[in-house]
């Protein structure tokens, strides 16, 4: 009574497949490609006497004066009526104007070194059958003169001629038949992957379509979702075996049409067919097909209930196509290891033997390695076993995956804690998880735009490096030097903006707050003052980083490196501000301030500048600027909080790398570099000075008991943890991870690249 | 006869089910009754056997309900089952065909059904092509397609213009007339009220009534008088010892009695007073569940 019942999914099922329009116009196509594959020649001449027929007549000038070919290629085209070859004094007239279309000019002349020398001239490109016939002749020819010269027979200089033919030996057995096997591994491979794609593709998609339409719940009413299971796969692989009937059936028909076509004009090329076929039909390549036959089936089948759990596990129908891609990716996999690892030539090792025996695998190792005569009896039975075996234990390790799946319920025992539920029902809980959804999206953001900002950065520079001579070619009026300073600075800015635009999306939205005059007045103060103080806080850093580099032994000069005393001349010197001081200035803090600590800014002022400066650190590619971006990173997200806008920041970055560009600019010009150093005290100074004022004056508010408390509680311990707990999703997103692991590799290929220069 | 005994399921730690019991004689309407979640389906889908219960059991005439039983359940589920892309007639045949229908069988089923709900012209037309509410006349010719002794619809209203729910009625009464043992859930009162003589209320999981409706409602019912008329004032004394008075608009009076058996001595009290109406209160099933649980069902 059940068998019954799981035949009526399978009858529905192949039905359903079958008498479906797509299977018709795949089909009709099949038909189509088969027919017309087979008799790819007799389609071919079809054209082909149609063109000789209208064809014009085709004249062939020859310039021979040492008498030396004009003869043989008369003879050669004597029987072809289009063709006609005429000997004149010299072509040279032809070769100033333009020559019609069905003209070829053959020029030959005598040459020391290589006895004979060939021009042939024509309007357009002829068909190659006319340069064909006369490279033969001159070849000949050649020959001929060959072995004048050097007393030879012209068999001597065949021989002379031909390739070295290498016969090879296997000790194991004899492969003579390579060329056939390879084309039988070919043919049967594609098949193979035909019909998973097929299969796999279809038992995803009934299996999802029943899901999402909820008709499973019926079904289940009246069958186990074993034999639910079981139906959907075998009716599948049963809709593969029709498919098949039907290949053979195109393939009957396209011979039978090529031998009708055929039969009055080339009786002798269809016997050669025959020829060429029968070779194939021995006992090696019969093994072959019946074994990849058997084993296709039974992987077919074992494939089919891993995808059918997969595609239990959709939600929708565009899941289960996706959910094929797994698959059918091993076995790629799969088939590129077995071409690696299996050849006549290589002796099988432990890994081979054992892959071979495993289920799925041995689908293309076992037939691979019995055509190369590796296999041995023993190790075919056991994969063969091991894989009859794998079926049964497939079907019931995948029963209770997917029903849980295609039911859609879950049935994790999950830890039973006194009073859970009432924690799941509140808002906080709730909305915690949400924030974990949303603390683990900006890492994807944030990932993802730094991946593209270093991808960007990559290719666009080997673009340049690979493109510049060209372009340096074509624009004459600037130096090499300055184009690729131009094309540097405009990879900088793009490959940095195009990710500040991503970031920007998924921005909160902030609201334009109208300021007043005096508002504008208080806020344009406090900005010069955060600038003021920050100037003497960013020289410390860099005396720190500076000798702390050292100590470290990473003393990587970065504005050696970046060759900036190699530059002269007044365009390069301001191009090479503009790339190092302007453009970072603006487009690393819109980057940096503006996007990664909008997108973060929900989770916290700490954690933004936090994690913004470490993303700053890592954009800047190398140990040594490492620590001391991620310390001038903290610096500027400081304050970019406090004040609220973008420019302080900018003008901070501006002053930072600008101070070393211009520094190694005029590292020749003494005076200038002299009054650049006292200014650059003075602005320390004035700056120190404000610094400790400003110090002075929080110091003297926090006597004030109450600004105390205030203190204590924005520095709450617990809140703090349990908001870095939370915040730590954003590490937890697969884009993010990666970033981190191209980010390590960067690092570490960059430094070693400064270090050896 | 179906029996459910002690039904617990957990979804992961959740408790959907907590000890459902109750039991369903053959030619009897049952109705489930409980809010959005309360585990009516599932308790379905356990009685179905799509899923397993972590604890308690389920019997239909004594043997458990496995995949042969089945056969003769009809099941209209609570969301739509129908594929899309199958025609009407497609999709009875793969149903019919679960159930070990024959072919032959399942057509003149299905135009026999189809007749009766007035939908002859759908049988070639997709299930896509169709309105919400005829897809569930669909759903529910489809539970009936094998003419099964236990039907069970969950959700049989949902979707139904007020013409169709009053047809849908009509045919699960005269189902039961045919002997069929039928067992619902809706979230409506009323619906259960004016089908069911078996009443399943659960809530949370827990089944928090289980009765006879006719039995449960008399006995309710024969307590409460309605009474409109000029009522002597020894007469008013008298009826306050059997019950409370509840003195209402004019001259309406709402009686509530301790004892059913006293309804003949009220109106024996009442010969010398002016009465124009006197009437046994009909007690709704919501006033059943106030009393029972303390809170109105539909709030």
């Amino acid at each position: 009574m059940k068998n019954s019942k799981i035949g009526a999914i399978i009858k529905n099922d192949l039905e359903r497949s079958i008498k479906n329009k797509w299977f018709v116009i795949l089909n009709i196509c099949m038909l189509i490609f088969t027919v017309a594959g087979l008799n790819f020649n007799s389609i071919k001449s079809l054209f082909e006497d149609d063109e000789v027929a209208t064809a014009d007549q085709m004249h062939i000038y020859v310039e021979d004066k040492d008498e030396l070919a004009f003869e043989k290629i008369e003879k050669v085209f004597e029987l072809d009526k289009t063709v006609t070859v005429e000997k004149k004094d010299s072509v040279a007239e032809y070769e100033n104007s333009s020559i019609e279309a069905n003209k070829i000019l053959v020029k030959v002349n005598k040459d020391e070194t290589h006895y004979i020398n060939v021009e042939v001239l024509s309007k357009e490109a002829v068909s190659s059958y006319y340069i064909d016939e006369i490279e033969a002749v001159i070849n000949s020819v050649k020959d001929t003169m060959i072995a004048e010269n050097k007393n030879l027979t012209e068999d001597e200089i065949k021989v002379i001629k031909e390739n070295v033919t290498l016969k090879r030996t296997m000790l194991a057995e004899n492969v003579e038949e390579n060329d056939d096997s390879m084309f039988l591994q070919i043919i049967s491979n594609y098949l193979i992957f035909f019909v998973l794609l097929l299969c796999l593709n279809k038992i995803a998609n009934t299996i999802s379509q029943e899901k999402m339409s909820k008709s499973i719940e019926y079904v289940l009413t009246s069958i186990t979702t074993k034999e639910y299971m079981i139906a959907k796969v075998v009716s599948m692989c049963l809709t593969i075996v029709v498919q098949f009937v039907f290949m053979l059936a195109y393939l009957i028909i396209a011979i039978m049409i090529s031998s009708l076509l055929n039969i009055n004009t080339m009786t002798l090329q269809a016997n050669s067919n025959v020829d060429a076929i029968s070779p194939i039909i021995n006992f090696k390549s019969v093994g072959y097909v019946v074994m990849t036959l058997v084993f296709m089936c039974l992987t077919t089948f074992l494939q089919g209930v891993i995808q059918a759990v997969m595609s239990a596990k959709t939600t929708n129908i565009q899941e289960a196509g996706n959910a094929t891609l797994l698959l059918v990716t091993l076995n790629l996999a799969l088939y590129t290891i077995v071409l690696a690892l299996v050849s006549p030539i290589k002796s099988i090792n432990a890994i081979t033997y054992i892959l071979s025996i495993l289920p799925i695998a041995s689908m293309y190792f076992i037939p691979a390695m019995f055509i190369v005569g590796q296999a041995n009896a023993v190790q075919i039975i056991i994969a063969f076993v091991v894989l009859v075996a794998s079926l049964p234990i497939s079907v019931i390790l995948a029963q209770k995956p997917f029903k849980n799946a295609i039911l859609d319920f879950t049935n994790k025992k999950e830890k039973k804690i006194d009073g859970i539920e009432k924690i799941l029902s509140t808002r906080e809980y709730q909305e915690r998880m949400i924030d974990r959804k949303e603390s683990s999206k900006k890492g994807l953001v944030i990932g993802m735009a730094v991946i593209l900002l270093l991808v960007l950065q990559l290719v666009l520079g080997l673009l340049v490096s690979v493109f510049l001579e060209t372009i340096s070619n074509k624009i004459t009026f600037i130096s090499q030097d300055n184009i690729y300073l131009i094309l540097s600075c405009i990879i900088f800015a793009v490959s940095i903006y195009l990710p500040y635009l991503l970031l920007k999306a998924y921005m909160p939205k902030e609201e334009k707050k109208e300021e007043s005059k005096e508002e504008k007045k208080a806020s344009l103060i406090k900005c010069i003052k955060y600038i003021a103080i920050s100037i003497p806080i960013m020289s410390v850093i860099q005396m720190i980083c500076s000798f702390a580099i050292e100590k470290m032994g990473l003393g990587v000069n970065v504005t050696d490196t970046l060759g900036l005393f190699n530059y002269s001349g007044k365009l390069s010197t301001v191009l090479m501000f503009i790339q190092v001081a302007i453009l970072p200035a603006i487009f690393e803090e819109l980057f940096i301030r503006k996007g990664v600590m909008g997108v973060l800014k929900s989770k916290g002022s700490i954690f933004a500048v936090t994690l913004s400066s470490l993303v700053f650190a890592t954009i800047h590619m190398n140990t040594s600027q490492f620590i001391f971006a991620f310390l001038i990173g903290i610096l500027f997200g400081i304050v970019r909080v406090k004040t609220q806008k973008m420019y302080p920041t900018m003008i901070l970055h501006l002053i930072n790398n600008g101070f070393a560009v211009i520094s190694a600019l005029f590292y020749n010009h003494t005076l200038f570099i002299d009054i650049f150093t006292y200014f650059t005290i003075a602005i320390n100074a004035v700056g120190f000075c404000l610094l400790i004022f400003m110090l002075y004056q929080k110091v003297m508010e926090l006597k004030d008991k109450e600004s105390i408390q205030k203190l204590k509680e924005q520095l709450d311990y617990r809140k703090i943890k349990l908001n870095l707990i939370e915040n730590m999703f954003v590490f937890k997103d697969f884009t993010f991870a990666v970033t981190v692991v191209l980010s390590v590799t960067l690092f570490i290929a960059i430094d070693k690249i400064l270090t050896l220069m | 006869m179906l029996e459910v005994k002690n039904l617990v399921k957990y979804f992961g730690i959740k408790k959907v089910v907590d000890n459902v019991s109750f039991k369903l004689k053959s030619g009897k309407i049952l109705g489930v009754l409980g809010k959005n979640g309360a585990g009516k389906s599932t308790t379905f889908r356990m009685i179905l056997n799509i899923l397993e219960p972590d604890e308690g059991e389920v019997l239909y005439n004594g043997e458990k309900i496995d995949h042969n039983v089945s056969d003769k359940i009809g099941y209209l589920p609570e969301v739509g089952s129908l594929i899309d892309s199958y025609t009407v007639y497609e999709q009875c045949l793969y149903y019919g065909r679960m159930k070990s229908m024959k072919t032959e069988q399942i057509k003149s089923n299905m135009f026999d059904l189809l007749e009766r709900f007035g939908i002859t012209e759908y049988a070639n037309m997709k299930i896509k092509e169709l309105s919400k509410g005829n897809k569930q006349k669909i759903q529910f010719i489809i539970a009936l397609l094998h003419n099964p002794d236990l039907i069970i619809l969950d959700e049989p209203f949902s979707g139904l213009d007020p013409v169709s729910v009053e047809y849908f009625k009509k045919i699960i009464l005269e189902l039961r007339d045919q002997g069929k043992t039928i067992m619902f859930s809706s979230h409506i009162m009323s619906h259960v009220e004016m089908l069911c003589e078996e009443v399943v209320i659960i809530d949370k999981g827990r089944v928090i009534l289980n009765c006879n409706l006719n039995e449960i409602k008399q006995e309710y019912a024969n307590k409460t008088l309605d009474i409109t008329g000029k009522i002597t004032d020894s007469a008013l004394r008298q009826i306050a010892i059997f019950g409370t008075i509840e003195k209402r608009e004019g001259d309406r009076y709402i009686v509530n009695l301790a004892n059913k058996e006293r309804i003949s001595d009220v109106f024996k009290l009442l010969y010398t007073s002016e009465i124009t109406k006197f009437s046994v209160l009909n007690v709704s099933l919501n006033d059943i569940f106030l009393d029972k649980v303390g809170t109105n069902y539909e709030e």
